[in-house]
C-alpha cells in the first residue's frame, strides 16, 4: 500500500501544485489582457453608433423577422426590493415594474416626452389647467378597463402623504384633479408648470388601478397595462414576467422575461458567454471592456452624473475662492481616465441630452491650472492650504475609491488635502443627509427634466438644499422660470444661464458622466438602450438563436 | 457518556444562543441607517414627515426597541420567525429555500476537503522532511493563501470564456429537480472552498499525527509488537484525528453559516447572501432570525463534535 501510494502520490501533487501555480499567475495577468481588449470596444462601438442614432436595432444583420420568441433571460446584480411602483426607488425596481406598469406620458430614447396611457395632452393658456386625454381600449392585466377612475385614484394615492411616495415632491403642483369623462382628466395646477410632463413620464407615477388601490393589493400583486404581466417571483434569486398578449402597443415579442440575480458583475459576463444569459445591464467599465465578440454592447452615454460635492455651508468652502480653487485644481479627464478606464464624457451641471451643459462659466476656462489654483486659496487667506473631510460611498459604484484617489492626488498638487472616508452605504446616507462633511464623491442619478434634476438642490427652499449648502436669489430665479416656461428653446437658454452660474461658483464640482452599458448575445435584437437605464424597449425585444 | 455531561453542554448551548439573539439585535440597531435609509437612500431627504412615520408604521419600527425583541423572541419560541417586509415572505420559508443550498455546499467543500487534506497529511508526516513533505506542504500553504473567491473566478473565467460554461447562470436549480445541473453547479464553488479547506486540514492532520507518533504509547505498542500498518492507522490516526475533527467541525460551522463571497459569485441562494441582501437592505427581522438559525446550526455542530470527542476519547468526558 505505501509502495503503491508513494509511486501514485508524487506526481499527482506536483501537479496539483503546478495548477495552483498556474491559477496565481493567470489570476494576476487576467489584467493585462483586459488592457489589450481595445479590439473588443471597437466592435462593440459599432453597435452603439446605429443605437444611438435612435435606431432600434444593434447588429446589422436584423434580417431574421422576429418570429422566435422565447425566454429572454436578463442577468442583474440584485433582486428587485419593492413591488409598489409608488414607493420602489432601487434600479432593479424600476427597471422590472417599468415592463409591468405604464405611466400617463412616456419618454423616447432623447428622452422627450412622448405619448402613453394618455395619447394628447395640453396646457389652458394661462398654464394653470392640463388636460390629459386618455388612450381608449387599454386594459389593466386583470381584465378591467383603464379610464380616468383609475388616473384620479392613482395620482391621489401618490399626493396622499400616508401613502410616502417618493415622487410626491414632483407633483406637488396638482391642487385639483377632476375628471370630466371616462376618457379625459384635467390637472388644476398652481403655477406654471414645465417639468410636470417629465414627472408624468416617470415609474414612479404609475398608473394603478383604482380596485387595487381600494383592496390595498399594490405592494403584493403587481397588476399594470404593461407589456408584461408579473407571473413569479422568487425572492432574491428571479422575477419572471409573463408577456401581455393584449398590450396596446407593438410587442412584446418574447413570451417571458426572467431577471435572474448574479450577484457578481464578472459572473453575469461568464453567464453571458456561456449562453446562459441574454442581456445584462452592467454598471463596472473593467467588466464591460472584457466583453469581446460575439457579445455586443450597448454603450449610451448617461443621465447620471459623477460629481464632487462641496458643502459649501462649512467655513473653509463658504469662499467662493477655495470652491473655484479646487475646480481649477481638477482634471476632469484624468480623472475619467484613472478611475474609469477612460469610459466616460467631461460633463457640467445637467446631462440631459437636449439641454446639455457646456464648460461656459468653469473657473481656469475649464483646463486645469494648478498654479491659478493656489493663487486662489492663497487671496481666500488660505496659503498653506486646506484640508477638506470627503466622504465616499463604499458599493454602490465601482469606480467612488478610484475617484476620491485620484482627486485627493490632483488636489494635494495645489495644497488642498481631501481626506477620504469611505463608508458604507447606511453610514454614507446618514452623514450626507446631516451635511456632516466637507466634500462627498458622489454618483447622483439625473432626471429628464432640468427642474425636477435640480429644485432640491438649488432652490434656497428645495429640501435638499441644506445638503449642497449653497443658494442664491439668482438660483431661484433661473429655477422658478425654467420650470414656468413651456418653451423648448426658451428654456435651454435659461438653464445655460443655470448652468454657467453653478460652474462660476463650484458650490460642486460636476466631473463626468459614464455609460449606462448593457451587453447582449448576438441573438437580442431590437432593444434600444437610453440614457436613463430605463429598460422599457424590452417591449420590443426579440431573440433569435 | 453521563447525562451530566449532555446536560450541561446543552445549557451552554441555549445560553450562547441568547447571548447571539441580544447581540444581534443590539448590533443590527447600531449600524447606520434603516429600512427607509437603506430603500430610499439620499431621496430619503425629501420626504416629509407624515410621509416618514408612514413608513416606519409600515415598516414596524415605531414600536420601542424592548417590545420590538421580545415581541420577536416571543414569535421565535412559537415557530414564527417573522416575516419579509418587502415581499411578505415568511423568514421560515426563506431560510427553508437558502439552507438546503448551504447545507449542500458545507458538506460537498468538507468532503473535498477530507479526501484531499487527510491522505495529504498522512503522507507528509510519514516522510517528514523529504522532498515529498515539502510539496505536500507548500500545496497546503499554497491552498490556505490563495483567497477561495480567486479561486472561484479563475475557475469560471477560464470554463466561460475558453469553453463557454457556467452553469450556475442557468439559475439555481435544486438536485431533486435536475440533480446532474445541482451537481455540475456545486463543483466549483465546492472546489474553491475545498481547496482551502484541503490546506489547514492536511497541515493539522500532519502535525497531530507527528506529534502522536511520539507518544510513548505508540512506542509501547510498536513494542508490544503490533503491525506498522496497524500502529499507523490504529494507534496513531485514531489519536491524531482528534485535532483534525476539531478543525473540521469548526470550519463546517463556518460554511452552514454561508459563505458569502464565493455564494456571490456563482449565484448560489444560499444562506450568507440570504443575509447579506437582507442586511443591505436592513430587513431587522429576516437578518435576526437567519442568524439565530445559523448560530443554533453552529451550537449544535459544536455540541456534536464535543460528544464524537467523547466517543473517541473517554478521558474527555472526565475533564
Amino acid at each position: 500500500m505505501r509502495n503503491l501510494l508513494r509511486g501514485h502520490w508524487f506526481p499527482l501533487l506536483t501537479l496539483l501544485m503546478i495548477v495552483a501555480l498556474v491559477a496565481a499567475a493567470c489570476g494576476g495577468s487576467s489584467d493585462d489582457e483586459s488592457d489589450g481588449g481595445t479590439t473588443a470596444t471597437t466592435v462593440a462601438d459599432d453597435a452603439t453608433t446605429t443605437t444611438a442614432g435612435g435606431d432600434t436595432t444593434a447588429t446589422t444583420d436584423t434580417t431574421t423577422a422576429p418570429a422566435e420568441r422565447g425566454n429572454l433571460v436578463v442577468g442583474r446584480t440584485g433582486d428587485i426590493d419593492i413591488l409598489d411602483p409608488h414607493l420602489a426607488t432601487a434600479f432593479q425596481s424600476f427597471r422590472t415594474l417599468e415592463l409591468v406598469y405604464d405611466s400617463l406620458l412616456g419618454l423616447d430614447p432623447d428622452l422627450t416626452v412622448v405619448p402613453s396611457l394618455a395619447e394628447e395632452w395640453s396646457f389652458s393658456d394661462d398654464g394653470l389647467a392640463l388636460t390629459l386625454t386618455l388612450r381608449e381600449g387599454v386594459s389593466f392585466h386583470d381584465g378591467s378597463t383603464f379610464g380616468s377612475e383609475d388616473v384620479v385614484a392613482s395620482l391621489e394615492r401618490i399626493l396622499d402623504e400616508e401613502t410616502g411616495a417618493v415622487a410626491r415632491s414632483n407633483v406637488l403642483g396638482i391642487v385639483g384633479i377632476t375628471a370630466p369623462d371616462a376618457g379625459t382628466v384635467v390637472l388644476e395646477l398652481a403655477n406654471q408648470d414645465a417639468s410636470i410632463l417629465a414627472s408624468l413620464a416617470d415609474v414612479n407615477l404609475a398608473m394603478l388601478s383604482s380596485d387595487a388601490i381600494t383592496a390595498g393589493t399594490v405592494d403584493r400583486e403587481p397588476n399594470g397595462t404593461g407589456a408584461f404581466k408579473w407571473s413569479e417571483w422568487k425572492q432574491g434569486t428571479s422575477v419572471t414576467l409573463g408577456a401581455n398578449g393584449d398590450y396596446w402597443r407593438d410587442g412584446p415579442f418574447v413570451d417571458t422575461i426572467e431577471f435572474r440575480v448574479i450577484p457578481d458583475e464578472s459572473s453575469i459576463l461568464s453567464g453571458l458567454r456561456a449562453g446562459e444569459v441574454d442581456f445584462a445591464p452592467l454598471t463596472d467599465p473593467v467588466i464591460v471592456l472584457q466583453a469581446t465578440d460575439p457579445l455586443v454592447v450597448y454603450r449610451t452615454p448617461a443621465l447620471s452624473y459623477h460629481v464632487l460635492q462641496l458643502n459649501a455651508d462649512r467655513d473653509v468652502l463658504a469662499d467662493v475662492k477655495v470652491r473655484q480653487a479646487i475646480s481649477c485644481a481638477v482634471d476632469r479627464q484624468e480623472v475619467i481616465d484613472s478611475a474609469a478606464l477612460g469610459e466616460g464624457a467631461v460633463t457640467g451641471p445637467i446631462t440631459i441630452p437636449a439641454y446639455r451643459s457646456d464648460s461656459d462659466g468653469l473657473p481656469c476656462g475649464g483646463t486645469r491650472d494648478v498654479e491659478k489654483a493656489k493663487q486662489l486659496l492663497a487671496e481666500a487667506g488660505y496659503t498653506d492650504g486646506v484640508t477638506l473631510n470627503t466622504i465616499v460611498i463604499a458599493g454602490e459604484f465601482s469606480t467612488a475609491t478610484a475617484e476620491g484617489e485620484a482627486l485627493q492626488a490632483q488636489l494635494a498638487e495645489a495644497g488642498i488635502k481631501l481626506e477620504l472616508e469611505v463608508l458604507e452605504t447606511g453610514t454614507y446616507v446618514d452623514r450626507w443627509l446631516a451635511a456632516d462633511f466637507d466634500a462627498a464623491v458622489a454618483l447622483n442619478g439625473g432626471r429628464p427634466d432640468p427642474h425636477p434634476m435640480y429644485v432640491r438642490y438649488w432652490t434656497s427652499d428645495g429640501n435638499l438644499n441644506p445638503v449642497a449648502g449653497y443658494r442664491s436669489d439668482g438660483l431661484d430665479e433661473l429655477m422658478a422660470a425654467g420650470q414656468a416656461e413651456t418653451d423648448t428653446a426658451a428654456r435651454v437658454a435659461i438653464y445655460d444661464q443655470l448652468s454657467e452660474e453653478l460652474q462660476t461658483q463650484s458650490p460642486w464640482i460636476w466631473l463626468y458622466t459614464g455609460f449606462e452599458y448593457r451587453v447582449t448575445t448576438d441573438g437580442v435584437t431590437g432593444f434600444t438602450s437610453m440614457p436613463n437605464g430605463s429598460l422599457q424597449y424590452l417591449r420590443q425585444t426579440s431573440l433569435s438563436s | 457518556m453521563t447525562r451530566r455531561f449532555f446536560l450541561k453542554r446543552l445549557g451552554g448551548a441555549l445560553l450562547t444562543l441568547f447571548g447571539v439573539a441580544v447581540f444581534v439585535f443590539v448590533v443590527l440597531r447600531l449600524i447606520p441607517g434603516d429600512e427607509i435609509t437603506a430603500m430610499l437612500g439620499i431621496e430619503s431627504g425629501t420626504l416629509t414627515e407624515v410621509q416618514r412615520r408612514a413608513l416606519e408604521s409600515y415598516f414596524g419600527l415605531d414600536e420601542p426597541p424592548i417590545s420590538q425583541f421580545f415581541g420577536w423572541l416571543g414569535n421565535v419560541m412559537t415557530g414564527n420567525l417573522g416575516y419579509s417586509m418587502r415581499s411578505g415572505v415568511s423568514v421560515a420559508s426563506l431560510i427553508a429555500d437558502a439552507l438546503p443550498v448551504t447545507i449542500e455546499l458545507a458538506v460537498l467543500s468538507m468532503l473535498f476537503g477530507i479526501v484531499i487534506g487527510v491522505p495529504t497529511g498522512i503522507f507528509a508526516a510519514t516522510r517528514q522532511g523529504k522532498a515529498p513533505d515539502v510539496v505536500a506542504q507548500s500545496f497546503g500553504l499554497i491552498g490556505l493563501a490563495i483567497p477561495n473567491f480567486v479561486i472561484g473566478t479563475f475557475l469560471i473565467t477560464i470554463t466561460a470564456s475558453q469553453f463557454g460554461y457556467f452553469p450556475n447562470a442557468a439559475g439555481y436549480v435544486p438536485p431533486w429537480e435536475d440533480l446532474g445541473l445541482n451537481l455540475q453547479q456545486m463543483l466549483f464553488p465546492a472546489i474553491s472552498l475545498g481547496i482551502v479547506l484541503a490546506g489547514s486540514i492536511m497541515r493539522t492532520m500532519r502535525s497531530a499525527f507527528l506529534e502522536v507518533s511520539t507518544e510513548p504509547f505508540v512506542r509501547t505498542a510498536r513494542g508490544k509488537g503490533l503491525s506498522r500498518r496497524r500502529v499507523k492507522w490504529v494507534v496513531i490516526f485514531r489519536n491524531a484525528s482528534i485535532p483534525v475533527l476539531t478543525i473540521t467541525g469548526i470550519q463546517f460551522g463556518y460554511l452552514l453559516g454561508g459563505t458569502v463571497v464565493i455564494e456571490q459569485i456563482f449565484a448560489l441562494p444560499g444562506l450568507g447572501r440570504l443575509v447579506l441582501t437582507a442586511i443591505n437592505q436592513r430587513e431587522l427581522a429576516v437578518v435576526q432570525s437567519t442568524v439565530l438559525v445559523i448560530a443554533a446550526m453552529f451550537v449544535i455542530i459544536n455540541l456534536l463534535v464535543d460528544l464524537l470527542y467523547a466517543r473517541i476519547d473517554p478521558r474527555i468526558e472526565i475533564q
